[in-house]
């Protein structure tokens, strides 16, 4: 018994119907012709009110700008009810102001229905430019081989704030290196005269730093970065200002996570430096002071010297993600340096122990010195608004406002 | 197949129908494509100024006039400033 199916009308009945009344394929074309404009028309509209959105940011943005400039300028502090501004933009903006030792500006306006926030620090003047630039240097200062990008020559180098001694507090130091009396031994035959610290609160090749409120630590002594197989890592939340009163002794490259830049900056406060000629660590025949009033160093081994790269054995590369200022002598006891913070020479680098020694500075974590903070810097010109953050993040109920309902 | 009805007649009033809905979507397409041209000129040119004053190269007030000129944003509310200000006051006391 066959199973019989009915058989519809063949295609080619079909097609013949369809062309005999095309009225049907007509509403076809149209109503896919609709879906395409309707999609397109959601794009484009989709786009402009982003862009609209946007132009509202941008807004809302220079108005604040204009707000913090306004009060930057004004000689009298806000008060703690905070103060309301008219900006240029025709929105008002309501200030607040807090912080204490590093007054911060929180900004509040209300643009197209919505409330925006902005915070920006209140700075009370710019920074030297050689913390922008990725390698400055004095007209006196030499290199010993070519640098890329060149040294910019700038006399006006940057100067620590006069009051830094008060920072030097050892609960603050132990945040951010550690005491330890055998690692000179370990690594320079004669040892050091000075107090010898090692960068990190802990061992090992990663530990994080907890920077003060002030973001400047002073350690009074050497500072060191041991050797390594690995690079150092530290992971830092807010910029940081290192002030060594020694010599900076860095056995291994140095990586940096997190938000924070971190500075480098030695001293050679209470002794002076000098260029160690045969890169043995010490004060030898040969080497060269740098006050050319002093007879002798003091201490043995100089103060305010960096070192990339330790006396002796040396590295092949080295990469550092901070910033570094040398108010001595900078040592190069590797074949490749690179520097990814601010390097500032006061006097010039020297290749010891054979090596290339040349200096790759990228000015990758430089500073906006006119917006940014540099923490335990002075500063020169009016006082500023610094950056303007945003913080949108933590939304405001619309108080009074409509959609408050 | 004559003037007065069938396929004929149908075929052709098919015809027109296709031929009038093209040109309403052409139609409405140019102006849709006219808007996207203008959104992303008005984009390139809100990018533009952004750079420049990134870099300090144009005053507040100029950047202003020149957003002004490219969307017509609308006046801000009476009051909006106080708004806010109860808005901060409140945030602080709930914090």
């Amino acid at each position: 018994m066959s199973r019989h199916r009915p058989r519809g009308p063949s295609w080619r009945f079909q097609l013949r119907w369809l062309w005999d009344s095309p009225m049907v394929l007509v509403v076809w074309v149209a109503a896919f012709a609709a879906m395409i404009v309707v999609a397109r028309t959601a794009l484009v509209v989709q786009r402009a009110v982003v862009v609209r959105q946007d132009a509202e940011t941008a807004i809302a943005e220079l108005a604040a700008e204009d707000a913090a400039r306004q009060l930057a300028a004004r000689p009298e502090p806000i008060g703690s009810d905070g103060v309301a501004m008219a900006t240029a933009a025709g929105v008002c903006c309501f200030v607040r102001s807090s912080g204490g030792d590093r007054p911060r500006w929180t900004l509040v306006l209300e643009l197209a229905g919505r409330q925006r926030r902005f915070q920006c620090e209140y700075l009370p003047g710019a920074a030297a430019a050689a913390l922008a630039r990725p390698f400055t240097g004095r007209s006196a200062t030499v290199v010993a081989a070519a640098a890329a990008p060149p040294m910019v020559v700038d006399e006006v180098l940057p100067r620590l704030r006069p009051d830094l001694a008060a920072v030097a507090v050892d609960a603050v130091v132990a945040r951010v290196a550690r005491v330890d009396d055998g690692i000179a031994l370990l690594r320079l035959p004669t040892g050091t005269e000075r107090k010898d610290f090692v960068l990190g609160s802990t061992g090992g090749d990663v530990c994080r730093i907890e920077p003060p409120a002030s973001g400047v630590v002073v350690v009074a002594g050497h500072l060191w970065i041991d050797a390594g197989n690995k690079p150092l890592t530290i992971e830092l939340a807010q910029d940081l200002t290192v002030v060594v009163h020694g010599n900076l002794y860095c056995g291994r490259s140095l990586r940096v996570v997190g938000p924070g830049r971190l500075l480098f900056v030695t001293t050679s406060d209470g002794g002076n430096a000098y260029r160690d000629r045969d890169g043995n660590g010490r004060w030898s025949t040969g080497d060269e002071l740098l006050d050319t009033t002093a007879a002798l160093p003091t201490p043995m081994e100089g103060a305010g010297n960096v070192w990339f790269g330790l006396p002796g054995p040396g590295l092949d590369a080295f990469e550092v993600d901070a910033g570094v200022l040398v108010a001595g002598e900078l040592h190069l006891a590797t074949d490749r340096a690179l520097v990814h913070g601010p390097l500032v020479l006061w006097h010039g680098s020297t290749r010891v122990g054979g090596r290339a020694g040349v200096l790759q500075p990228t000015g990758r974590h430089a500073f906006d010195v006119e917006a940014e903070r540099v923490p335990g810097f002075a500063t020169t010109g009016a006082p500023r608004a610094g950056r303007l953050r945003s913080l949108e993040d933590h939304r405001l109920p619309l108080v009074g406002s409509p959609r408050a309902g | 197949m004559n003037a007065s009805g069938g396929p004929g007649c149908e075929r052709r009033a098919a015809l027109a129908s296709v031929l009038l809905c093209a040109a309403c979507c052409a139609w409405l397409i140019a102006d849709i494509e006219d808007l996207a041209a203008r959104t992303e000129q008005r984009s390139a040119r809100l990018a533009e100024l952004a750079a420049l004053r990134r870099h300090g190269a144009i005053a507040v007030t100029t950047a202003l006039q020149r957003i002004d000129g490219l969307f017509a944003v609308a006046p801000p509310r009476p009051g909006a400033g106080e708004d806010a200000r109860l808005a901060l006051v409140r945030a602080e006391i709930e914090r």
